[in-house]
């Protein structure tokens, strides 16, 4: 066999490692009634703040950690804590990504994605 | 209704000039291909073609003048003016006010698109003008629909710059009005964070990069169309070269405006808008590997244009993906929809499909070469190269689309919910660091290896023998001194070192010191150095802001970045003395003040230095904090402000001071808090002073002198006054010793005046920083500079080989 075709199989081969790897290292958006069925999971859970129960972060007390609460698209309401500071103008944020997994009842965050649904799109004068 | 005030023959003059490129390029385009078609004989075609590109060239130009005049005179009454400057904006960032829109950023890609085609109609070889220019004029064509602005029937075709504030938003109730224009007195701003010097240069840079791509993409279409498969290799390489050398500065440049005023601490995130820019610098890396290959073997050719084609259709899926809005949460900056991602999307499948048919017909048209592949040829190793950096553009584009495989199977009903991976580096890093193993082992050895055959295999092993021993001890080495850990960041130090090794000896070993002939090595040791850089700076990054101050947070303390800094009061992180100084403000900035000591072991101190990270105020769009760096030679200390102590809106004390203790007393006399002792100077009369800034009848201030128990030295002045029949009362408050005093009354008969003291828990301003060392990040940025200066070289080299052929 010529090494071209076998240049040609290895990079196949490859290829098909380099796109099907990714098969076992995406996350999955879900509600906390999945995390709750596979425990453990690292996800991502779309959900909107529950502002009446506020935020909680005292620096003086430990600068790396940040709380507050979050509904589901199901209705299901979850503590999450962050490990980090508060994120620049958490408190207008409506949507909010969590990326972590859930611990008994309450979420480890790894990290935070805010939509402002006003941050760049203003409408109004 | 007639609106007064409104500019609009700017706007109708940038708008007209949008609609005349569009219509030109179509022109130029349909031209050039009967010019193309009819071959030989053919002159007025040709005429026609040219005159239409150049005026259109023209048009685009005072489309991107107009739009600058518009936001140089702030004139909002133009909805991109006001959403993306203000009137504060210093005029070079008013250029930078081009890349926060969709719009502006098309008008970039346009103006360098139509600068590209006006330099290849003069450069390139006669015989190509035709092909190449129709391609080129038909890609015009596409960008300048994307901002033509145009509504034809329920179809919106493109988003023009010049849109007005009273067309987009039709329904405010403030352009019932005539005089609507006086009431918008500043615009929206521009995002702070795009504030940067680096954000004037870096998106000019890049858009030309991907601008750039077209001129091989255009070569390649045309050899495939005219049929002269091969032979529009030589004069596209240059191109392909300039290409790859401006897309790799754009690309740096993003990265040290990441490293220099983002605070996620670093210069790389595989976020999906960094993914977009690095994609296409891969494939044309790829392409220029395979049209050297042709260049002296005649090898290859299928595969330069392949790789050619991919690297422009990659420019517009990237494209495609920043531009929709299909990336949604999964990237921190890429643009907001304009609902434009039906046009983008025809547009993308119009080019695939089109290039993709032109490269079946002529499959077999490419000779497949008989020759035996001999393995000690040199070209059989650049063409694996090839492979390998096709392969990494593979696993990139891979896992960048995750959102378009939710996108797609939602047309078949199916909900994927796959979300991108929950710790995104080591999903790039698990292939992309092998991937990078593999390049520099190739980039070591295959120069050293003779086009087609090489005879002396044996020096040629013992060579790379002796090199790859030194590089396996000092890479060896390093790996145990620097302590890396995991062997595989070992393994690809050993490589890259092999690489730069080798590659340096070949500019004075084989070359005998000919620069000329040195682009090669000198990218090839360039791109081993920054990946040094990268191994370093990014394996040995240390935190060293985190907690040390000996409780323990459990799990917390393995992430623990940030720390709380207390004003004045010093903090050893590692073997730096941290010390917060305060703030100083230059509206809309707050400078923290950080003050740092390096000490030794026995706290002697070896250097100090001041970093200043800046926290920008702004209303509009949130506070945005701007981290600072030291740089070394050998490292950096960056130190990023999280939030300082004015970020938070401090809350007004309302206890009352009426209930609280009081005591007359004397000058001289002492009051004792419980965190502090305060002793009674003098009485001043301000009724005069500026200080009056109630304008009360008469103003007497008290002045103590505090002394807090931890021994530091403050002052407080509260002040007593009469207005009128009434008494009013200033608090003087000392937040360090934790005292609010109140000057309540005086008696005229003694001289002594009623004082109340207050105690709170004693309070400092204090900022939650995050403090990073980046070693020897240094060899990064020289890594980089050489590569691209070796792409430079190579492309002055190929530009004069094309030349003398003709």
């Amino acid at each position: 066999m010529k090494p071209r075709y076998i240049i040609a199989l290895v990079f196949i081969a490859a290829a098909m490692v380099a796109v099907f790897s990714i098969y076992g290292k995406t996350s999955t958006y879900a509600n906390f009634q999945y995390c709750n069925e596979h425990p453990g999971k690292e996800v991502h859970i779309v959900g909107m703040q529950v502002k009446d129960s506020g935020t909680y972060y005292n620096p003086k007390e430990n600068p790396n950690y940040f709380s507050f609460f979050i509904k589901d698209e199901n209705g299901i309401v979850r503590k999450v804590e962050l490990l980090d500071t508060k994120p620049q103008d958490f408190e207008k944020a409506e949507r909010v990504v969590v990326i972590g997994n859930l611990d008994g009842e309450v979420f480890k965050a790894s990290s935070i994605l805010m939509k402002c649904p006003s941050k760049y799109n203003k409408t109004k004068v | 209704m007639q609106y007064t005030g409104e500019h609009l023959a700017i706007g109708n003059l940038g708008h007209l000039s949008i609609v005349l490129a569009f219509t030109l390029s179509i022109l130029s385009s349909i031209s050039y291909f009967f010019a193309t078609q009819k071959g030989e004989e053919d002159t007025s075609w040709l005429k026609i073609a040219r005159i239409s590109f150049l005026i259109q060239c023209v048009a685009v130009v005072t489309v991107f003048v107009s739009l600058f005049y518009i936001i140089y005179h702030h004139y909002y009454e133009y909805h991109y003016a006001w959403e993306h400057s203000s009137n504060e904006l210093p005029t070079k960032f008013m250029i930078s006010c081009f890349w926060e829109g969709q719009e502006g950023s098309f008008l970039l890609w346009i103006v360098w698109q139509a600068l590209l085609g006006a330099l290849v109609m003069w450069k390139a070889p006669k015989s190509w003008e035709k092909p190449v220019m129709a391609v080129i004029a038909a890609s015009q064509v596409m960008l300048t629909s994307m901002i033509l602005g145009v509504v034809i029937g329920d179809i919106k075709l493109g988003s023009s710059p010049f849109t007005l504030m009273r067309e987009a938003m039709t329904d405010a109730p403030i352009f019932q009005q005539a005089g609507y224009l006086s009431m918008i007195k500043d615009g929206n701003g521009l995002n702070p964070l795009l504030q940067n010097n680096w954000m004037v240069i870096h998106p000019p840079t890049l858009f030309f990069g991907f601008a750039s791509t077209l001129v091989p993409f255009a070569f390649a279409i045309a050899g495939l169309w005219q049929k002269r498969y091969t032979e529009w290799i030589k004069p596209a390489l240059p191109w392909a070269l300039v290409c790859l050398c401006v897309l790799g500065v754009g690309i740096v440049m993003g990265a040290a405006w990441a490293y220099e005023s983002l605070s996620f601490g670093g210069y790389w995130n595989w976020d999906p808008v960094e993914n977009a820019s690095i994609l296409p610098w891969l494939i044309i890396a790829a392409a220029i590997h395979a049209m050297v290959i042709f260049n002296t073997t005649k090898k290859s050719a299928h595969a330069s244009a392949f790789l050619a084609i991919l690297a422009f259709l990659s420019v517009l899926y990237a494209t495609f993906l920043t531009r929709s809005g299909i990336l949604g949460d999964s990237s921190v900056h890429s643009f907001t929809d304009l609902g434009l991602s039906g046009q983008l999307l025809i547009w993308l499948l119009f080019f695939i499909i089109g290039s993709a048919i032109l490269l079946i017909q002529t499959w077999n048209k490419y000779t497949s070469n008989k020759d035996a592949d001999s393995l000690s040829a040199r070209e059989f190793w650049m063409f694996i190269g090839a492979l390998v950096l096709l392969l990494s553009s593979i696993h990139i584009v891979t896992v960048t689309s995750i959102p378009v495989y939710n996108r797609i199977a939602t047309w078949f009903n199916i909900d994927l919910k796959m979300a991108p991976p929950a710790d995104v580096i080591q999903a790039y890093h698990f292939i992309q660091i092998p991937i990078a193993i593999l390049i520099t082992l190739g980039s070591a050895f295959a120069q050293y290896l003779k086009y087609r055959n090489t005879q002396s295999l044996k020096s040629f092993a013992i060579k790379m023998l002796v090199y790859f021993v030194i590089s396996l001890t000092i890479g060896g080495t390093l790996f145990i001194y620097a302590e890396l850990g995991k062997v595989i960041y070992g393994i690809l130090l050993v490589t890259s070192i092999f690489a730069f090794l080798t590659n340096t000896a070949y500019i004075f070993d084989v070359l005998k010191g000919n620069m000329k002939a040195a682009g090669a090595s000198i990218s090839h040791l360039g791109f081993a150095m920054m990946l040094i850089g990268i191994i370093f700076s990014s394996v040995n990054k240390t935190i060293i802001s985190n907690n040390n101050s000996g409780f323990t947070l459990g799990d917390a303390k393995a992430d623990a970045e940030n720390i709380l800094l207390e004003k004045n009061q010093p903090m050893r992180m590692r073997s730096y003395i941290v010390t917060y100084l305060g703030d100083s403000t230059v509206a809309p900035n707050i400078f923290h003040k950080v003050h740092y000591k390096k000490v030794d072991d026995k706290d002697q101190v070896l250097e100090e230095f001041t970093l200043i990270p800046n926290t920008q105020i702004n209303p509009k769009m949130g506070n945005v904090a701007n981290p600072d760096t030291k740089h070394y030679v050998d490292h950096d200390v960056f130190t990023h402000v999280t939030s300082g102590p004015k970020n938070e809106s401090s809350e007004e004390d309302t206890t009352s001071l009426k209930d609280v203790k009081s005591f007359w007393v004397s000058p001289g006399d002492t009051l004792h808090s419980k965190y502090a002792m305060l002793v009674f100077d003098s009485t001043v009369n301000l009724t005069g002073s500026e200080k009056n800034t109630s304008s009360a009848d008469i103003l007497i201030g008290a002045r103590f002198t505090v002394f807090t128990n931890g021994g530091e030295i403050f002052n407080v002045e509260p002040m007593f006054g009469v207005k009128g029949n009434s008494a009013v009362y200033f608090e003087g408050r000392c937040k360090e010793a934790g005292v609010v005093a109140g000057f309540l009354n005086v008696n005229p008969d003694n001289h002594k005046i009623q004082i109340a003291i207050g105690e709170r828990a004693p309070e400092r301003d204090f900022i939650i920083m995050k403090a990073i060392l980046f070693p020897y990040i240094n060899l990064l940025w020289a890594g980089t500079i050489l590569l691209s200066l070796g792409t430079f070289m190579a492309f002055v080299r190929r530009m004069k080989l094309a030349k003398n052929e003709i």
